[in-house]
């Protein structure tokens, strides 16, 4: 055999690998074994190089899924993985890039707070790669018991990863706040699907459509099933009335685990309710579209009501992270996949907006932060890069342009005044205007105002190009948005070729 | 459009390289901000020069979106292109007046010159979604400068204009993605097809006297439009000079310039609904402004109700839309923008010499600085409407324009000169002439370096005062007679010429 036919054959393996199905997925479990085993048996291995080797594979699998080899799908046939559980459509792909640039930029700000975390490093680091595991899961879901399953698999991931430092008691009491409250939208959700299963026969999305197109979609029953599902998917995505549980977790949680919560957390939320209100229950849209909106409206308006007297940065975010799964719910409340699309390209604006936020703060922390805005006086003296990042930030989740921010509430806005809903696009803006307000405050407060700082972390020069890396990027998509529109909208198959 | 694209983004580049740039040596510094805002001048200069031969305006469209319509669209009329003329002319002027800014000169030039691009390309787009972008982009640097580099209460100053002006801007998007969406089977938001679209299957008059209220609130807020003026005079009162003379010389006209542009071509029965109203606007602004000015004694905030009073005329001539006044609100945009920036600039100084903007406390200050005082009262008397310069050229076209669609309204905003000569002639009187008080013992006057910007301001202003010809000139297409046919005349293939 001479050298070319070696290697063509390689390459043929290569390719028929890269093509295999669930390859993302099966790396990313390979990852969270891997980092688990190599805890238990060489205890001295150093936390920051694990760190380190987390966020090289996460960038290497958001690089795989990017590739236009493994993208490529026919979408005339969809590829169904676990009979007919879990299928591989575009939506699916662009989610799953979604969530590993997510996991991405956890790992990131993890990486301060790995260093000077005591214990549970590596357990922290696994845990963290399965979420981001179980939401690339939810992305695909094509049924009611894969969506239980997977979301039960985030929700018990994210338990952990909020109370994961128990000599904190405010950590211990967000991990059991997030426990009860996760555990009793778990139990409405399966009293939904039990309803949902015993009206229609069966827990396929397609099976629930075509069942409905029949001319079922008005039975009351279906209704409140479907009801109880989206008050358990609500729970997830910090929608009112289910949000009261968000700002304590956030105060309590560990940074990181606030970043993936609060981006990665709350997509997988929006992903599962695009599947379950797109693919199964499409025909009943003029019973919960008015529903959707008066959610999307009433959290909007709690969210940014509630975050203009808060003192404390975290909880700030916690309740601006409310008002903001408003705003994406309007996108849903639209109705249209231009909406969807347009959700999507927020969430990706929200991931860059919190990231921007949460790395100063990483970067920052010192074991007795207490994350109050008046620590964060006079940031600008002290670190100006910090100080800079954190502000494009908050700018950008204000949503001024140039910055992407501003592009995702732009399309959001044309979504819901497409559909002549002027009413929630006034609620929007009142939304808009109460965050300029309150991001405002953090503002003059890093910028304006004069504080005795203490000693800190002084970021160092990889962290810096991090920073600059993620500024650059926020300008960058507000100014081009079109190929991250593509991407968000799941236009990349003739993008790439 | 390359001139165009370099007139636009060389201040924006270079004014980031400035913010990220490790460089210290203010003396550098400053030469490099001098530089880089000299170019802009020059080239527009040359591209109205262009345009006054009679040269057709360029357009570059680019599709920047495509499966939304969006696209990155640059093209400048004979309006635009003053506008832009001026914006880089009071950019340069303040790059000048703050030379030798001592605190933190980096940040503060890089600031400046982002707002000089963010103007200029505000001006020159003819996309929806970059004309407003870059409106919005000119207002961070602004509300950034006023918040460091302003006066005793400019914390207070930068908060309320980033909220008012936030929300104004948010009110207008709403309205510009009204005007995107009602567009058709396939919106677009480059500017001439809306214009043709809307002029070929206009919307029904409910829908246009909703849309044109929404920009209407929205351009009047950015233009501080009585009651929506709060902001402006506490704003422009706290502000650093710089940034006051491109705030109020030319970002604000942004209001009136996107009301010429968008609502008044694309919805002529919203307009013809709401002219009755903003002419009473105007004419509220001119005289509410105006009284409250005479009561200032702060001379900065006096001149910042000044400034709100005379855009009132631009509304009362916009409402009247006979040719005359259209004229006239070309002419009252580029000579309000001259005399407010040298007020405010000349006020500026004498801030920095004084160390009290109180008029009652000031007084006999022209025995120490004639030059400044010569040019504050250029600043004064313009603003009196006095013959020879710019702003009386543009007063008396407004009154002939508006007097025959609307006498009363006139008649009462002629009133409005008289108010204005009171308070500016007193201002001249209370700061400059008399006899010298303790605050003025310490003084000097403006160094060359210091009266240049002020000399150039004024020497258009004259220019403009005595040959407004050579701005009105320009590929000469006037409107014609009835305001209801604006739509009906424009280049269907090109820039909007209006």
């Amino acid at each position: 055999m001479n050298f070319a036919a070696i290697l063509d054959s390689a390459k043929e393996r290569l390719l028929e690998t890269l093509q295999l199905p669930l390859l993302i997925e099966f790396l990313l479990l390979a990852a969270a074994m891997s980092v688990l085993m190599i805890q238990a048996f060489f205890p001295l291995f150093s936390r920051r190089r694990m760190t380190w080797i987390v966020i090289l594979s996460f960038g290497f699998l958001l690089v795989l899924s990017l590739l236009p080899i493994v993208r490529v799908i026919n979408t005339e046939s969809l590829v169904n993985v676990f009979g007919t559980s879990y299928r591989l459509d575009p939506w699916t792909m662009t989610f799953r890039s979604f969530f590993l640039l997510a996991g991405l930029g956890v790992c990131l700000l993890a990486l301060p707070w790995v260093e000077h975390q005591q214990e549970n490093a590596g357990e922290y680091l696994s845990l963290l790669i399965l979420a981001v595991l179980a939401m690339v899961l939810c992305a695909g879901v094509a049924d009611f018991t894969m969506l239980f399953v997977t979301l039960e698999f985030l929700t018990i991931t994210s338990y952990v990863l909020v109370g994961i430092q128990r000599r904190n008691p405010l950590s211990l009491e967000a991990g059991i706040k997030y426990l009860i409250v996760g555990a009793t939208a778990s139990a409405m959700m399966v009293y939904g699907i039990t309803l949902i299963f015993g009206m229609t026969g069966t827990l396929q999305f397609e099976a629930i459509d075509t069942f409905l197109r029949a001319g079922n979609a008005g039975s009351p029953m279906i209704k409140f099933g479907l009801l109880l599902v989206l008050s358990g998917l609500g729970f997830k995505i910090a929608a009112f009335p289910f949000h009261w549980w968000v700002p304590d977790v956030y105060q309590g949680a560990p940074l990181p685990t606030v970043a993936l919560l609060s981006t990665g957390s709350k997509a997988a939320g929006f992903v599962l309710m695009i599947r379950v209100l797109h693919d199964a229950f499409q025909p009943m849209a003029e019973f919960w579209q008015p529903i959707l909106g008066l959610l999307a409206a009433a959290t909007i308006l709690y969210g940014s009501l509630a975050a203009l007297t808060q003192n404390n940065l975290k909880r700030l975010l916690g309740y601006s992270s409310i008002s903001h799964s408003g705003v994406m719910m309007l996108g849903l409340a639209a109705g249209t996949i231009f909406g969807q699309q347009a959700l999507i390209f927020y969430l990706y604006a929200y991931l860059f907006g919190v990231l921007l936020v949460i790395c100063p703060m990483a970067l920052w922390e010192t074991p007795s932060s207490q994350h109050e805005i008046s620590e964060y006086s006079g940031l600008r003296d002290k670190s100006p890069w910090l100080a800079a990042a954190m502000m494009v930030g908050l700018v950008s989740l204000a949503g001024i342009p140039p910055l992407i921010g501003f592009f995702g509430k732009f399309l959001l806005l044309i979504a819901i005044l497409e559909q002549q809903l002027y009413g929630l696009a006034v609620i929007l803006l009142i939304g808009v205007g109460a965050s300029l307000y309150y991001y405002l405050r953090v503002i003059r407060a890093l910028y304006f105002a004069r504080g005795d700082i203490g000693s800190h972390p002084v970021p160092a020069l990889h962290q810096k190009v991090i920073l600059g890396a993620l500024i650059a990027l926020t300008f960058f998509f507000g100014l081009c948005q079109e190929p991250l529109w593509r991407q968000a909208s799941a236009q990349w198959l003739d993008w790439f070729s | 459009m390359v001139l165009l694209n370099i007139i636009i983004w060389l201040p924006i580049l270079a004014g980031i390289f400035l913010l990220g740039t490790p460089l210290k040596n203010p003396a550098w510094i400053r030469r490099f901000a001098l530089l880089v805002s000299v170019i802009p001048v020059a080239l527009a200069l040359f591209l109205f020069l262009r345009l006054r031969q009679g040269h057709a305006p360029e357009i570059q469209n680019r599709l920047w979106v495509e499966s939304i319509g969006l696209g990155y669209s640059l093209g400048v009329s004979r309006i635009s292109i003053l506008l832009v003329v001026l914006a880089s002319l009071v950019g340069m002027c303040a790059v000048l007046v703050s030379f030798r800014t001592e605190q933190r000169p980096k940040e503060f030039f890089g600031l400046l010159l982002l707002m000089v691009g963010g103007i200029s390309g505000a001006f020159s787009s003819l996309d929806l979604f970059f004309f407003y972008a870059f409106h919005e982009f000119a207002l961070i640097p602004t509300f950034l400068l006023v918040g460091f580099w302003g006066g005793p209460e400019r914390r207070q100053a930068a908060i309320k204009m980033t909220l008012f002006l936030g929300v104004g801007s948010l009110v207008l998007l709403l309205g510009l993605l009204g005007l995107y969406l009602k567009s058709g089977a396939h919106p677009t938001f480059y500017i001439p097809s809306l214009i043709e679209h809307y002029r070929s299957s206009p919307l029904n008059d409910l829908d246009q006297q909703i849309l044109f209220g929404i920009l209407f609130l929205g351009f009047g807020t950015l233009v501080a439009v009585v009651p929506f003026h709060i902001w402006a005079p506490d704003g422009y009162a706290e502000a650093p000079p710089a940034a006051a003379m491109l705030h109020a010389g030319v970002l604000k006209t942004f209001g009136i310039y996107g009301l010429m542009l968008t609502a008044i071509p694309m919805l002529p029965e919203g307009y013809s609904a709401f002219r009755y109203p903003m002419g009473c606007f105007g004419v509220l602004t001119i005289l509410y402004a105006g009284y409250v000015a005479l009561r200032q004694s702060d001379l900065n905030r006096m001149l910042g109700y000044s400034s709100v009073s005379h855009m009132g005329y631009a509304f009362l001539a916009l409402a009247a839309g006979t040719p005359v006044a259209q004229e006239g609100v070309v002419v009252l945009m580029l000579a309000h923008g001259l005399s407010a920036a040298l007020g405010f600039a000349v006020a500026g100084f004498s801030y920095s010499q004084a160390k009290t903007r109180e008029m009652p406390v000031l007084g006999g200050l022209a025995k120490k600085m004639p030059a400044a005082a010569t040019l504050f009262s250029m600043a004064a008397l313009a603003g009196c409407g006095l013959p020879g310069l710019g702003n009386f050229v543009a007063e008396l076209l407004i009154f002939i324009g508006s007097f025959k669609i609307f006498p009363v309204l006139t008649a009462l905003a002629v009133w409005g000169v008289v108010i204005s000569s009171t308070y500016l002639i007193r201002a001249i009187k209370a700061v400059f002439l008399g006899p010298v008080k303790d605050n003025g013992r310490e003084v000097r006057d403006m160094t060359w370096m210091e009266r240049l910007p002020c000399f150039v301001l004024a020497a258009v202003l004259v220019w403009i005062g005595f040959l407004p010809r050579s701005i009105s000139d320009v590929h000469g297409s006037h409107p014609p007679e009835n305001p209801k046919q604006w739509a009906q005349t424009r280049d269907p293939s090109g820039t909007p010429s209006l």
